[in-house]
């Protein structure tokens, strides 16, 4: 009897399960390509967790601060910054994907087995509350992208609510990550965007040569540095991705696929990010003042006379679109965490009734966080700021516990770090730890900084 | 016969045991709770002040 003979007879009650057989088929596949000798079929079948990750990280909050940043200081410094900020996260998700690899375990349950109850149960509160409080800024996004085309806020929540459920529904993994990878074609809606405002090609050239003009050391340049790294890695990456790869049941053999993935979404968010900051840079070269804009739909509005109006519409399109893919990967990012902690089912491959507790924390969540921005009088500007603050302020140990896993030889084996990759990482998770606690500090208590 | 990638990846159930930590790990981890016990009231603190800036 062939594998796919097994697949193909699977039942619910036989020994081998729907979540197995589902990821068997596609494992056949994968092998399939690679005996056949099909490379790009082969990347094909194997891109996903990296690009939903990275692009997933370009979300609405991120994009807007993007935004921000384009809007204050203009085509310049932070241009070849945001490209700095994505290839950092590409040596922290690099990381992720080897040890989900290597110890067929998520995040959560491997800090859990091998850091013990304290760090386990700080990680688990840490992500699951943070990522409840994102997903409200996602809602937020989304309802204000929409209110640009006159829809209103409570129409367009209820609607990002029922697609966001609606896509638990797709029963698969393979499926799922398919649809969420359509719907991150999106955050390209950003490129064209920027093309319409007609930039100065020699302006952006020079800024990525010479990094420059440098804006004034102050307090504003400094919050927008520190909030743009805090918009390229976040604690939900590494738990999201790092589950995802053992979903997918990625071994050691797809890692160069998987690497190429993982670049493959770094780059596209990247350009899309810097997209956005090049959009925005219309608001600066026409002067507009910038400090009354906040939500997408301001930035939309105060594009529309300067960029067009199709082009602003791109622009608002792409705020709900990073919302919307958004809120798909961290309300599963916290299910796949839960669900791993209790032993439940963790795999988008499983059944309503073998997952439970996993689709339940993911539609509860959702459903949580579409409602708040709803509620009359909803502290918003409080659940932006916490959410700063946790995301950036507790970065620190999300990543140094992903390095010292990552050298951990007992479980890593033959993928344990390199001191290459131990340099880079180390470097890159002190550098990114350093940054987000301080953006922490200067969010809680902003008169540390120059004014 | 099937190569190693195409069989189907269970989730493994048996505990992986606490990790083996030298000392440079285990001051980091320690210093790692210190800096965890002193964020957490900041972010309490944080959300608790935007919470009555904007009432």
């Amino acid at each position: 009897m062939s594998f796919l003979d097994v697949v193909a007879s699977f039942s619910p009650s036989s020994a081998i399960g729907r979540e197995q057989a589902l990821r068997g088929l596609d494992r056949a596949k994968v092998s399939s390509a690679r005996e056949r000798r099909q490379p790009l079929r082969l990347l094909w079948l194997l891109v996903g967790p990296g690009v939903l990750v990275m692009l997933g990280e370009n979300d609405g909050p991120s994009m807007i601060s993007y935004a921000t940043t384009g809007a204050t200081y203009g085509v310049g410094f932070f241009a070849p910054f945001i490209l700095v900020t994505f290839l950092m996260a590409f040596v922290v998700q690099e990381m992720t994907v080897r040890v989900g690899v290597a110890t067929r375990r998520g995040h959560a349950e491997l800090i859990m087995e091998r850091f013990g109850p304290f760090w386990g149960w700080f990680a688990i509160g840490d992500l699951v509350f943070g990522n409840l409080l994102t997903l409200v800024t996602e809602f937020i996004a989304i309802e204000a992208g929409a209110l640009y085309f006159g829809v209103p806020q409570w129409v367009s929540g209820v609607i990002g609510a029922v697609v966001v459920v609606a896509s638990f529904a797709l029963r698969r993994y393979a499926t799922w990550e398919r649809a969420l990878m359509a719907l991150a074609i999106g955050n390209l809606l950003f490129v064209p965007a920027a093309m319409m405002a007609h930039p100065d090609g020699a302006k952006l050239a020079a800024a990525f040569a010479t990094w420059g003009p440098l804006p004034d050391f102050n307090g504003a340049f400094v919050t927008l540095l520190l909030s743009t790294v805090g918009a390229t890695v976040t604690p939900w990456m590494i738990f999201f991705q790092q589950s995802a790869v053992v979903d997918k049941g990625l071994s050691a053999a797809d890692l160069p696929q998987s690497r190429g993935d993982t670049a493959i979404g770094a780059i596209v968010a990247a350009v899309a990010g810097i997209a956005t900051l090049v959009v925005a840079a219309s608001l600066f070269d026409a002067h507009v003042d910038v400090s009354q804009l906040g939500g997408g739909a301001d930035f939309a509005t105060a594009l529309q006379p300067l960029i067009g109006a199709p082009a602003a519409s791109l622009f608002a399109l792409g705020i709900i679109e990073a919302g919307l893919l958004a809120a798909m990967t961290i309300s599963t990012s916290s299910s796949y965490a839960l669900a791993e902690v209790f032993h439940a089912g963790h795999s988008l491959n499983v059944d309503f009734s073998e997952g439970k507790l996993f689709f339940a924390v993911a539609i509860v969540s959702t459903l949580i966080a579409a409602a708040i921005p709803l509620i009359p009088g909803a502290p918003l500007v409080a659940i932006t700021i916490a959410v700063n603050v946790i995301a950036t302020l507790l970065m620190a140990p999300a990543l140094l516990l992903l390095l010292l896993i990552s050298s951990d030889k007992d479980v890593m084996g033959s993928l344990v770090n390199t001191w290459r990759a131990n340099v880079a990482g180390g470097v890159c998770v002190v550098a990114i730890s350093g940054v987000g606690a301080f953006y922490g500090l200067v969010t809680v208590f902003p008169d540390i900084l120059p004014k | 016969m099937f190569d190693e990638t195409q069989i189907p990846r269970a989730p493994v159930s048996e505990p992986l045991g606490r990790m083996k930590l030298g000392r440079g790990a285990k001051f980091m981890l320690t210093a790692l709770r210190v800096y965890v016990l002193i964020a957490v009231p900041l972010v309490i603190y944080a959300f608790v002040h935007a919470l009555n800036a904007t009432h």
